[in-house]
């Protein structure tokens, strides 16, 4: 019998990069990998259930960046030239080690794999992701959500229509790529406010995700915890996540992808072999990066050049008894709740996770997530997995109650996206959002190139706030393509603010940036005004 | 076959060299200008920019400025990045920082298209200020005055100092004073009471008067700790019904009024103050494994 609900949630993002303007551009390489690493590999999971009458729901974000990169011919045709070009190098890893009896095997197993994806991208998905993951949702094993138009963190966004833009442009977006309205909405970093909640009602989101102690600190008190939904004041639910589900996969301590037996990330062969021989495959400038063909595992907490090497075979014992270890703790998790509960419905656990964390930094987890869906089918009965919009729908009744401001960012708030590092955006976009504001409401109804520069000038302002950038500075990996995508999009936004108060447009300069930035084709710039 | 025995890859010396851009998008003639402005009045506030992780990451993005190896001895620099940005630091134990290749980011101008966008400006000078909520003990507040502004508020006031005043919204009680420096344009205030509704205020204060500047929209900050209110209201929503964005009427008490989450969940929902990735720090509550008749 039936007694709780596990809600995994997968949210798949990526900032929006895209360079037209240069023949290769590392960063692009953000999308190609998980591609990769992870979308393909999830995507072909899911059919692979579908296949095999497997019956499952899984949540998942596409956020609006990730299908608009997802359906952009530009990058795709780049993407197609990477993979051919990764298939030629494990043709040579495969000539390379063919009398090597350790590495051979992999060699081959890695040739395998990228000619199998190879075939999956233009065979089976004919190069549209996005059209793949709708069908896996019109056939009701994904429940697909949105997210902010462009990932912004809506707490630090002081304008309302600033935060309306953000949802208002995601659900256009999402009804123009999967043909109905969006049901739920991964708020970008889960940062909430009291109040962003009316601006998804009037989108009808039913639901959004919270940090646990969003509800443990609501008002009134959630008598449920986080294993009931909360309707927040407008009739949105807010679910919180499940932090011991979390951990068991986030937890660099306690979590499954540091087991010693899966694939180590960092010992990659664009580091370890020859740099005459790797350089067709590694940057133009000769810099060495990350090609994705690695051979030794994590081995434990020991120097690079002391890693062992990687055993699929071991790996995938081990992602079994992850599996089954995951569903074990879920289900007697979800008896003892049950119990606690008495009557009413049953406890709903939320177990969300960064969907790139599957294949792109854990290798084998998408056999995780393949085999967690298997054995919820198939070996147990105490729980059932559902999305958000099934247990709302099973269980419309639910506690009223208001969270506070929250986010799932270190610190809990929003600390991560403003601190020392990065405070320094802020007065440059709130300007920005203002003088947004004051366009729309001065040109009513623009037409025209006038019309192109007022939705062009709408973009760059939703690129320049993505939270993405604000974390990366904060983080420091890539500080400075953070620092210069915040910049451009503010100073293009500012020049062409100037150009449409002046009446002085520069059609050519117009024609060149909406090429580049050429996100929300869509866009209406009148989603601006109040 | 791949090297077995490769060395530990070491970081890029930040020595000699330069900030290929500005880290904080404004020009640096008028950053500089504030770097011999005290970073700390007393212990608690705070200039903005300032602090040990303004440093870390202007010291990362100066690491980052290395110019790409020019010859083929590449065996010994560090990845160019990491690749996809967004997963968490720690979940692989050699998740040490990667830096960026600038060379990548900074494409060379012979590709074209290369755009002359200018700087950011230092002032719009439209009188702004703003606060923002960092966390429930701590708030980020931002101003934009011109010179003439300054001019005008300060003058004939002799002997002056710029001050933020916290007021607590109920009751109108002055909670705090902090003294700031105008040039450093904003200014962290911590330790603040959670859940209290704030108004900030910027205030010239002088020998012979104050004048207040400017008043910053009213701010509410976030409970850090479980809500005292235990009324319990129910609304029933069906998804056939739509939803406008108006307060949900009514609710009333449920049939069911029994059992909840086990006692004490509140507590253990708390964030920690983490500095790793996205978790926001939590620990399990219980151990890996669970029995039956553990809390989870």
């Amino acid at each position: 019998m039936t007694r709780g609900v596990l809600s995994i949630v997968l949210h798949a993002h990526l900032p929006y990069v895209r360079h037209p303007e240069y023949p290769e551009f590392l960063e692009e390489d953000w999308l190609y990998e998980a591609i990769t690493e992870t979308y393909l590999p999830l995507l072909e999971v899911f059919d692979r259930c579908v296949d095999d009458g497997v019956p499952f729901r899984v949540t998942m974000t596409l956020t609006p960046p990730l299908v608009g990169m997802l359906r952009d011919e530009l990058l795709l045709s780049r993407y197609a030239k990477r993979l051919d070009s990764l298939c030629e190098l494990t043709d040579k890893e495969v000539h390379r080690l063919r009398n090597d009896p350790q590495f051979g095997p992999l060699a081959r197993h890695y040739r395998e794999q990228h000619y199998h994806l190879r075939r999956l991208f233009h065979d089976r998905y004919k190069r549209d992701l996005v059209g793949a993951f709708k069908r896996l949702q019109d056939n009701g094993a994904l429940e697909i959500i949105t997210c902010g138009a462009t990932h912004g963190f809506l707490p630090l966004m002081v304008q309302p229509e600033a935060m309306r833009a953000q949802i208002r442009v995601a659900a256009a977006h999402y009804r123009m790529h999967f043909g109905r309205d969006p049901r739920g909405i991964w708020l970008p970093e889960c940062g909430y406010a009291p109040g962003i909640d009316r601006y998804l009602a009037e989108e009808n989101i039913r639901f959004f995700f919270v940090d646990s102690h969003a509800l443990a600190n609501a008002a009134p008190r959630p008598r449920r915890g986080v294993y009931a939904p909360v309707y927040t004041p407008s009739g949105v639910a807010a679910f919180a996540r499940d932090p011991e589900s979390s951990m068991q996969v986030w937890s660099a301590e306690y979590g499954y992808p540091g087991d010693a037996d899966y694939r180590e990330f960092y010992r990659d062969v664009g580091y370890d072999a020859d740099w005459d021989y790797i350089r067709p495959y590694i940057q133009a400038t000769g810099a060495r990066k990350n090609v994705g063909i690695k051979y030794y595992k994590i081995t434990g907490k020991v120097p690079l050049d002391q890693k062992q090497p990687y055993d699929p075979e071991a790996a995938r014992r081990k992602v079994d008894l992850h599996a089954g270890n995951f569903l074990f703790n879920r289900t007697k998790q979800v008896e003892y709740l049950r119990q606690a509960f008495g009557e009413g419905p049953p406890p709903i656990v939320i177990s969300p996770y960064d969907a790139e964390l599957y294949g792109h930094w854990w290798y084998e987890g998408p056999a995780f997530i393949d085999l967690l869906i298997r054995k919820a089918a198939f070996d147990q009965d105490v729980l059932q997995m559902l999305s958000p919009i099934d247990y709302l729908a099973m269980y419309p009744e639910q506690q009223v109650s208001q969270p506070p401001m929250s986010s799932w960012g270190a610190g809990g708030y929003a600390g991560v996206w403003l601190d020392e590092s990065n405070d320094w955006v802020y007065r440059y976009l709130h300007k920005a959002a203002e003088r947004m504001i004051e366009l729309a409401r001065s040109f009513q109804d623009a037409s025209g190139v006038q019309r192109r520069a007022l939705n062009q000038a709408a973009r760059e302002l939703l690129l320049a706030q993505s939270s993405d950038w604000a974390f990366i500075i904060k983080t420091g990996t890539m500080v400075d393509y953070a620092v210069r995508r915040t910049r451009e999009h503010l100073l293009r936004f500012t020049r062409l603010y100037d150009q449409i108060k002046g009446n002085q447009l520069d059609e050519r300069w117009l024609g060149q940036v909406e090429a580049r930035d050429n996100l929300f084709p869509e866009i209406d710039y009148r989603v601006y005004r109040s | 076959m791949p090297e077995k025995n490769q060395p530990p890859r070491p970081r890029p010396s930040a020595q000699g060299c330069e900030e290929a851009v500005p880290q904080d998008g404004v020009d640096p003639s008028r950053r500089a200008a504030l770097e011999d402005e005290p970073r700390e009045v007393n212990g608690r506030e705070q200039p903005a920019g300032g602090g040990t992780q303004a440093e870390e990451a202007r010291e990362i993005a100066r690491s980052a400025a290395q110019p790409a190896p020019q010859n083929g001895d590449l065996h010994h620099e560090v990845p160019a990045h990491p690749g996809v940005p967004l997963a968490p630091p720690g979940i692989v134990p050699e998740s040490d920082v990667r830096t960026h290749s600038p060379a990548a980011a900074m494409p060379p101008k012979e590709h074209g298209f290369v755009e002359e966008l200018g700087e950011l400006p230092w002032t719009y000078g439209d009188g702004r200020l703003l606060a923002l909520i960092r966390d429930p003990q701590t708030i980020y507040v931002y101003w934009d005055l011109s010179q003439q502004q300054i001019e005008q508020a300060f003058g004939g006031l002799g002997t002056s100092r710029a001050s933020l005043k916290l007021w607590n919204v109920r009751g109108n009680e002055l909670l705090r004073e902090v003294e700031v420096h105008l040039e450093s344009r904003g200014w962290y205030v911590r330790e603040l009471p959670s859940a209290l509704e704030l108004r900030v205020e910027l205030w010239a204060l002088g020998d012979r008067g104050a004048r207040m500047l400017r008043a910053a929209r009213p701010i509410k900050l976030p409970p850090a700790q479980p809500s005292d209110v235990l009324d319990e209201v129910y609304a029933t929503l069906p998804l056939g019904s739509a939803l406008r964005g108006e307060p949900v009427a009514g609710g009333r008490p449920l049939a069911w009024k029994s059992g909840g989450a086990p006692p004490g969940w509140e507590r253990r929902m708390q964030p920690r103050h983490s500095s790793t990735s996205r978790t926001g720090g939590q620990a399990p509550s219980s151990g890996t494994l669970q029995k039956k008749d553990e809390e989870p």
